[in-house]
């Protein structure tokens, strides 16, 4: 038996960070930013700031406002609906094909592709994708299928 | 009135608990701060790599005064793009389940104990916008698409250090966290909470899994015996005109016409004692070289070819260059930032930088550089320039 449980990331902590080591990261952190703010306005010509700012921010904004709560949407959906025994098998299929779909979409759907450059882009992505997912989802059906079996024997 | 407002954020109110704020909103047992402290190390580990490899790549690009790239060991440019990318697309599984893990962690209440913690989380912000900004921006580039109007290498560049600014701080107060969680605890006293779906182990593996996945089915863009499974690769590095890759192809340079006049002339000039003009008949005329040497584009694929060429020393003694000089070397292509580029003294002078007619024992293809390409040992593709018109001695 252990000492205890771990920690939810959402139990707080006193008065939050603080210390020596804090300050000093805190303020050497912010030059470093500090630096590459001053690297992107002083190159302004090449790093058009206004638009570089909003594929930053874009990129929080989707992420934290769509792409994570779809995710705990879909989460707490199947959940409900995939049986306990299944469900760690699922949701580690699940991550792994998201990611690698994720990954690979530019790719699949070709944005980069030139029509005077036949080098770029050359593999068929959507056969990749197919190939790579149905390697993921046989060895999920084998990890179900051994702890099926493992159980009903034990 | 200040304790009341501090009450008020201590104490929430009810009304206000409802969506991600409601206690028990995220019920997986992975949102812990061990599962957080391993993947936030992991983290750290892949993008100081990234950093590293990407500020090294940027500084042989642009060069300042104190810094001078060798020309040898021929391949260490590849190796650097090649772990630059991979550790790039091997971090995208890494971030998301991170992101995912402490999720939670945005909606907490109070919003912010004391000024440290919203200093702390203030720099969150530029932490997981560049994180997400600088995955996104790299593989959309490695993709050739460039949906945004900035120069890319600037972008990505800049809000790389922007980034790890932002991480330096969130180690300084994420330490004591890491310490207690990964360092100072006792293994075999560990308990993990008791739930269903995925065990902290089971994520671990899952995540290492997906990055390894990610990585086998593209490493082979660069590192050839793996080439079979790079399925999901960008580019192969035998896939293209003889045998190879193309980045930038003679009609987006808008050379297809002057590179086939049959008036070529390669001119030498500068800082030499008698100035060279060069028929193609004349270079083929003189002693030529065979190197195998990687093609190494920036972007993470590279690929090995035999060139053959006039050296580019023998050239430069042929017109009596000064000695230790910068040679320019310039393209027919019309405009372009990556229209010319420079050899340092270390590069100029090394047997195997050569300007090729040929590459796998036919002429240039014209995307290759036809009539006459630079091909130097450790340089970035983009510094390889292709149809050279003029060499400028400095």
């Amino acid at each position: 038996m252990g000492e205890r449980a771990d920690r939810d990331v959402k139990q707080a902590e006193g008065a939050g960070p603080g210390g020596r080591t804090f300050w000093i990261c805190l303020i050497a952190g912010w030059a470093v930013i500090a630096y590459g703010i001053g690297g992107l306005l002083l190159n302004a010509d090449r790093t058009h700031p206004e638009q570089w700012i909003r594929w930053v921010v874009g990129a929080l904004v989707v992420h934290d406002l769509i792409v994570a709560p779809l995710v705990f949407a879909l989460g707490a959906y199947l959940v409900a609906r995939i049986p306990p025994g299944a469900r760690a098998a699922t949701q580690g299929a699940l991550f792994a094909s998201g990611v690698v779909v994720l990954t690979a979409w530019p790719f699949l759907r070709g944005y980069g592709l030139l029509a005077d450059n036949p080098s770029a882009l050359p593999n068929n992505y959507a056969l990749g994708l197919a190939i790579v997912l149905s390697l993921v989802w046989a060895a999920t059906a084998v990890l179900l299928t051994w702890t099926w079996r493992r159980n009903r024997s034990g | 009135m200040v304790r009341r407002a501090r009450k008020s954020l201590v104490t929430p109110p009810e009304r206000l608990r409802v969506g991600p704020f409601r206690p028990n909103a995220f019920s997986s047992r992975l949102h812990s701060e061990r599962v957080a402290a391993v993947l936030g190390m992991a983290l750290g580990v892949a993008f100081t790599l990234c950093f590293i490899t990407g500020v090294l790549s940027h500084l042989i690009q642009n060069p300042p005064g104190w810094f001078t790239w060798p020309a040898r060991p021929a391949g260490l440019y590849r190796i650097n793009q090649g772990v630059h990318v991979a550790t790039g697309i091997a971090s995208i599984p890494l971030l998301l389940a991170k992101l995912w893990t402490v999720y939670p962690r945005l909606w907490t209440w109070p919003p912010a104990r004391g000024g440290a913690h919203v200093v702390e989380r203030i720099s969150l912000i530029p932490l997981v916008s560049g994180s997400l900004f600088l995955l996104f921006t790299g593989i959309a580039n490695i993709g050739l698409w460039y949906p945004w109007l900035f120069f890319f290498p600037a972008g990505h560049y800049w809000a790389s250090w922007i980034t790890m600014g932002a991480l330096v701080v969130h180690i300084g107060a994420k330490s004591s966290i890491v310490r207690r969680e990964v360092f100072a605890r006792d293994p075999a006293g560990l308990e993990e909470a008791s739930g269903q779906g995925l065990s902290r182990r089971g994520f671990f593996g899952v995540i290492a899994a997906t990055s390894g996945l990610l990585t086998l089915t593209t490493i082979g863009q660069t590192f050839s015996p793996l080439n079979s499974l790079a399925v999901l690769a960008p580019r192969r590095p035998n896939v293209g005109p003889q045998g190879f890759p193309v980045n930038k192809s003679a009609a987006s340079a808008r050379v297809t016409d002057i590179a086939r006049d049959l008036d070529y002339r390669l001119t030498i000039s500068g800082n030499v004692e008698r100035e060279l003009t060069l028929s193609l008949a004349d270079l083929w005329a003189l002693p030529l070289r065979e190197a195998v040497l990687p093609i190494s584009c920036v972007e993470g694929w590279s690929a090995n070819v035999m060139w053959r060429g006039v050296p580019v020393r023998d050239l430069l003694e042929m017109a009596g260059a000064a000695e230790n000089t910068v040679v320019r070397v310039e393209s027919l292509q019309p405009s372009g930032l990556y229209r010319a580029s420079e050899l340092n003294s270390s590069h100029r002078d090394d047997a195997d930088a050569l300007l090729a007619l040929q590459c796998n024992g036919e002429d240039l293809h014209i995307d290759h550089g036809f009539p006459l390409r630079l091909i130097g040992p450790n340089r970035p593709g983009v510094m390889q320039t292709k149809w050279v018109s003029e060499l400028i001695v400095t």
